[in-house]
């Protein structure tokens, strides 16, 4: 279980987070959603560490991670992996060495599993016999298919997405979104994902925390959501002022 | 009042902060030193993007130096008591204790400064720094580490081949437009010649390989915002190395000479 205690988190003098406190349960898909610098990629790098709150408690499987060392941080880190918004693909290294890399830091396998594995997670991407290709010479659609390929072949318990869908065509939306919802079915992962997307908030999630102003403003299902009276969320989903 | 010593007082407390942070990541340099067995590989790799790939260049830049120097040095000794050979010895001498190890790095905190702080700054940028967290590496043993662990052996190794090549370019100078022959340029080489001033060159080469590698490191590792962001911590790592550079040469020679 994922737990935040009373986070707060400012830069400079401005607030991004503002007391937030909620519990994800082990298998829950969340979706964290709000306007554009809300701070929702501020509160999920904050699940692994990327980022810590100037006050308040981050606790998975019982440690703080905001007071744990180095060392032990990256212990956490094993089960849990982030699919960036821009897929954060090494640019010096190969697809296969952009895997292999996560694979040698947060595994114990032997080099012919990991090769294996390396095959195994690009095939589920539906993009196999592109190993040897370098990240230039990929489209964004495949970064982040590869970045997704590169989160799940370490086999998390804990899947973190950043807008895993911005800027993509429809089309390549669907095929982000029909792979989020391949992995959900087929491993017993939890999955947050931060959005702006509402068709992943109507297909994939299961829960649905909207930012507004540093606060949580709604915190239920995605058909909660939908049926919601408050004129935020109203004009949040219409996409009206 | 306040206000008219606000800004510079800010200004001042900002570069204390950014002097303290950089402190801070050579700390954790080092304390990182459990992992450093794990990229030795990766500092190989920057051996050779720092140092062997810089040698054309090294080798151009004292090449000229020396031979300007040599032009210079029999411009201003232009009389008839002075002996010819004396040129030979004002240019090997200014170049092992400065010119070689001074110029040589200033080109190089250009060259290799920018290279750095633009490729860790665009790793920032794009997340890629994150992404190594996220995957429990340790983002400073992985990439700074290895710059600064290059810069530290390879810029002994430029500095001698500009040494190298300066003297090359004053002997060049001399014989073809000053009609200095090589055995009397070397005679006077060699009369002022002491082996402490080749060490000091290559313990000013050391100091400046960590200086510039390791700034340049810093700037590009807490990079912020995009593109301009880049090329900020460029130009900040550049001009910074450059003055690193003359406040250390400044102090080396006062310790040292």
């Amino acid at each position: 279980m994922i737990e935040f205690k009373n986070i707060y988190k400012s830069f400079s003098s401005k607030n991004i987070l503002k007391n937030i406190s909620f519990k994800i349960k082990e298998g829950e898909s969340v979706a964290i959603i709000g306007q554009s610098g809300e701070g929702k990629s501020v509160l999920l790098k904050h699940f692994n560490g990327l980022m810590m709150p100037d006050s308040g408690q981050v606790i998975v499987h019982k440690k703080v991670i905001n007071e744990l060392s180095f060392s032990k941080l990256q212990s956490i880190r094993k089960n849990m992996s982030m699919v960036f918004q821009f897929g954060a693909l090494f640019d010096s290294l190969s697809i296969k060495d952009n895997i292999l890399i996560s694979l040698d830091n947060n595994t114990s396998l032997e080099a012919e599993e990991k090769e294996n594995r390396v095959a195994e997670s690009l095939n589920e991407v539906n993009l196999s016999n592109i190993d040897h290709l370098y990240p230039n010479d990929l489209s964004g659609g495949m970064k982040k298919r590869v970045g997704i390929s590169r989160a799940i072949s370490i086999k998390p318990k804990y899947l973190l997405y950043d807008e895993p869908t911005t800027g993509l065509d429809p089309i390549n939306t669907g095929k982000i979104i029909k792979l989020m919802k391949k992995i959900k079915k087929n491993k017993t992962i939890t999955s947050v994902v931060v959005t702006h997307e509402l068709k992943i908030v109507n297909e994939f999630a299961t829960r649905v925390i909207m930012l507004k102003d540093s606060n949580i403003v709604f915190d239920g299902t995605p058909k909660e959501l939908n049926s919601s009276k408050d004129k935020y969320i109203k004009s949040f989903i219409l996409g009206k002022e | 009042m306040y206000s008219l010593f606000k800004y510079p007082i800010k200004k001042i407390l900002s570069l204390f902060e950014e002097f303290g942070r950089f402190i801070m990541l050579i700390v954790n340099v080092f304390r990182s030193y459990s992992s450093w067995p794990l990229y030795f590989n990766n500092s190989i790799d920057q051996m050779i993007i720092i140092g062997t790939k810089s040698i054309p260049i090294v080798i151009l830049t004292s090449f000229f130096t020396g031979m300007v120097s040599s032009v210079q040095a029999s411009y201003q000794m232009e009389s008839s008591i002075t002996p010819k050979w004396v040129i030979g010895s004002l240019v090997g001498e200014t170049m092992l204790l400065e010119l070689a190890p001074v110029i040589t790095c200033l080109v190089l905190a250009g060259r290799i400064g920018a290279t750095i702080a633009a490729e860790l700054g665009t790793m920032r940028v794009t997340e890629q720094i994150d992404a190594l967290e996220s995957i429990s590496l340790d983002p400073i043993a992985y990439l700074v580490f290895p710059r600064v662990l290059a810069g530290f052996i390879m810029f002994p190794v430029l500095i001698i081949i500009a040494d190298i090549f300066g003297i090359s370019g004053g002997v060049f100078a001399a014989a073809t437009s000053l009609d200095i022959d090589t055995y009397q340029f070397m005679k006077g080489f060699k009369t002022w010649f002491k082996p402490w001033d080749a060490w000091y060159g290559i313990i000013k080469g050391l100091s400046f390989g960590v200086a510039i590698t390791s700034i340049s490191c810093f700037y590009g590792f807490y990079t912020k915002g995009g593109a301009a962001g880049v090329g900020k911590s460029t130009t900040s790592s550049v001009v910074v190395s450059c003055v690193a550079i003359m406040l250390l040469d400044y102090i080396l020679a006062a310790l040292l000479l």
